[in-house]
């Protein structure tokens, strides 16, 4: 009996042996996974979007304690050279969110981690992420980044110049003619005051402006397979020229500096949600928004812009990291208080039906012309040679808002200058 | 004993000749080498692509705009600014008493952050808001929208150009003044030399060497100009203030094309040099 106690108790001991030394090996094998990484998110959200996403990551660095996320701002003209930069010099921070317009040529860094494989497949990686969005993040087969935020453009009015020129600021214009009509009404009020604001300075800016008259009036871009320049068209020289005549005929909008809308010297200018917080708070006049208004016989349309979230490749660590924070960063509940927080648009049917957006959305009715814009917008062309080609296409359109050149002579410089830039890269 | 002095020098000199090579020498080989190349900055690959990069520079229109750009804008900004500043170190030198005070506030522009200048003359140049519109409207004068026309864009970035320079060529002519032979300027006072005569012929004479450092120093510094312009015009409208380190910036880093951005730089560095070289050539057939 005696003996069987004390093999009991000695097969006991060394139970209680083992079980102690497995314990401490896996709170050592535990300890080795926690071991504390900071990785770097670089991204360009400043103001009220870069306060929202501040609290964002508070909230996931204190839900993972291994891992503290800090977000690096830079303007949106530097983040760029900064991340070529970074890549030159194998220097690149573990996260990243960047413009869509720029993904064609991050993705042919190399540098990028394959999120697909890290978050078991791309379908189970993107859920019900609208298809229009994923473009922007695959690549030969690969899924490299996934949507941030996503929005589009709108017609933002000034109700007090409405009123002002007669018109009704319950009724904004449907119309490429009532626009033209309120703007001429508009901007006979004087003083400077601009009828619509136009963008006209050379770059992305204007390109991204101008396509969703292009495709409202029936004319492309590219064609479909981003090869060939398909806005020299009937339709494109009467988008254009729609535009020129409000400048350079019915003097109801200015050849110049954006920026007159803000100040409450411009009726009307088309612009993203992004800058519906921004408005509710500062603007010196009280505004609405309204879906754009299209020509006669014309279709809908308007332009998606948005970000794109990443992760560099490095050490194992900032990697897993880095994937762990897009995850969380791209479901639907933390998308859904993104954008209550900036105003972006939803970048699924999840989020967007959610009841912290419904609720949202009917708290403020300015973004209503966004919401039901958004399934008309229009993705830019996902090609390297992108940049060169809005640049240039902008910048043969420039002179004729100016009066420079006739319409039809500036698509057609476009449209060559364009055909070049495509064989640029 | 000399070598140990030797090894002394070389560390002493170690830290400054590796910051050197490090940002300086190295990127400039390197931008060289990218220069011949169609790399866009993030690529793994970087093409080889030969003289392409510069034969295509000089059959660009917009190249060719950037460079009567900068021209007009570097000529512009070195003379006038050379010009006024020797006015006002010489009005400075007949105000001894407050001239530090006039002094502060010449230079108080060369210390200016450049993004905060920009933003202040942003304001000042506004059509609706700006003081210098208001105050044309006032004098019933036509007040052009500065920063929006293709007439006006230029010579405002060149004021403000002239305003960021000419403190310092305040300074420099008050130094250069002020370190005049008293005596000369006496004896000139008692031969009844005129006050414009004085200036003719011994003020401007003597201070040839303090105006060609003016104005190669100015020349260097207008050439290469980028802040202000970004910040207030971006190079527009249609390309009447596109110098050329904005096309150079905006080849590179907007439109991914840094092979042909580095071989803008190098073509920018080759006519700097030469200018450069030009200039003391000139200032030392004048000396001889």
């Amino acid at each position: 009996m005696k003996r069987t106690q004390r093999s009991l108790a000695s097969i006991l001991s060394l139970a209680v042996l083992a079980t102690v030394s497995l314990g401490t090996g896996s709170a050592i094998a535990a300890n080795k996974v926690v071991k504390p990484v900071t990785i770097q998110f670089w991204n360009y959200w400043d103001g009220g979007n870069g306060k929202a996403l501040s609290a964002l990551i508070s909230e996931f660095n204190k839900k993972n304690p291994g891992i503290t996320v800090k977000p690096v701002t830079f303007p949106w003209g530097d983040l760029l050279p900064k991340l070529q930069t970074a890549i030159a010099s194998g220097t690149t921070p573990a996260l990243a969110a960047t413009d869509i317009a720029w993904m064609a040529n991050m993705n042919q860094s190399g540098k990028l981690v394959d999120l697909g494989a890290a978050l078991g497949g791309i379908k189970k990686a993107t859920g019900d992420i609208y298809p229009s969005l994923l473009t922007y993040g695959l690549y030969k087969g690969k899924l490299q980044s996934l949507p941030a935020s996503t929005n589009n453009l709108s017609l933002f009015y000034n109700k007090d110049l409405f009123r002002k020129a007669g018109l009704n600021p319950n009724k904004p214009p449907k119309t490429w003619a009532e626009m033209r009509a309120a703007a001429i009404a508009i901007s006979n009020l004087g003083n400077g005051i601009q009828g619509m604001e136009i963008y006209v300075q050379p770059g992305e800016g204007l390109t991204w402006q101008f396509q969703p008259y292009l495709w409202q009036s029936g004319a492309g871009f590219l064609n479909k397979t981003n090869t060939a320049p398909t806005f020299n068209s009937a339709a494109g020289r009467s988008a254009l020229q729609f535009l020129v005549d409000l400048i350079n005929v019915d003097r109801a909008a200015t050849a110049g500096q954006w920026g007159a809308f803000d100040k409450g010297q411009a009726g009307m200018r088309i612009d993203g949600s992004w800058m519906v917080g921004g408005y509710r708070e500062n603007a010196p006049f009280e505004f609405g928004t309204a879906m754009l208004p299209i020509p006669e016989g014309g279709v809908r349309a308007t332009n998606m812009g948005g970000e794109q979230i990443m992760a560099f490749k490095g050490k194992a660590a900032s990697q897993a990291a880095a994937v762990k924070f897009i995850r969380w960063f791209t479901s639907a509940p933390i998308q859904a208080r993104w954008d209550v927080a900036t105003n972006f648009m939803p970048i699924s049917d999840t989020v967007a039906n959610s009841t912290v957006i419904l609720k949202h959305v009917a708290s403020e009715p300015a973004l209503k012309a966004f919401i039901d814009q958004q399934k008309y917008a229009q993705a830019r062309p996902a090609i390297a040679s992108y940049p060169a080609v809005s640049d240039a296409f902008s910048k043969a359109l420039e002179p004729a808002f100016y009066g420079r050149v006739g319409v039809a002579e500036a698509l057609a410089n476009a449209d060559a200058a364009v055909r070049k830039a495509l064989k640029s890269n | 004993m000399q070598t140990r002095q030797t090894r002394t020098a070389y560390l002493l000199i170690a830290p400054a000749l590796l910051l050197f090579i490090g940002f300086t020498a190295y990127p400039f080989i390197w931008s060289a080498q990218i220069s011949f190349t169609s790399w866009d900055g993030l690529n793994a690959v970087k093409k080889f692509v030969g003289f392409q990069n510069y034969i295509q520079l000089f059959q660009d229109a917009e190249f060719r705009q950037s460079i009567s750009v900068t021209t007009i804008y570097t000529v512009s900004v070195t003379l006038i600014s050379t010009i006024l500043g020797f006015a006002i170190a010489l009005m400075l030198q007949r105000r001894k008493r407050s001239s530090a005070i006039y002094r502060t506030i010449f230079f108080s522009p060369v210390v200016t952050a450049p993004v905060a200048a920009a933003v202040v003359w942003q304001l000042l140049f506004d059509p609706y808001v700006g003081i210098i519109d208001i105050g044309l409207r006032a004098l019933h004068l036509p007040a052009p929208n500065w920063l929006s026309d293709t007439r006006w864009a230029l010579p405002a970035v060149i004021i403000v150009g002239i305003w960021k320079r000419l403190g310092f060529a305040v300074i420099v002519y008050a130094a250069g003044m002020s370190s005049l032979p008293v005596s000369c300027f006496e004896a000139a006072d008692l031969d009844g030399v005129s006050g414009w005569q004085k200036i003719r012929y011994m003020t401007i004479p003597l201070m040839r060497p303090v105006t060609t450092l003016v104005l190669i120093t100015g020349f260097i510094d207008a050439i290469q100009v980028f802040d202000h312009i970004f910040l207030l015009t971006s190079g527009g409208p249609i390309g009447s203030t596109n110098v050329m380190s904005l096309f150079l910036y905006n080849q590179g880093f907007r439109l991914f094309r840094l092979g042909y951005a580095s071989a803008i730089g190098w073509t920018l560095f080759t006519v700097i040099l030469g200018l450069t070289v030009l200039q003391w050539q000139i200032r030392r057939r004048g000396e001889s």
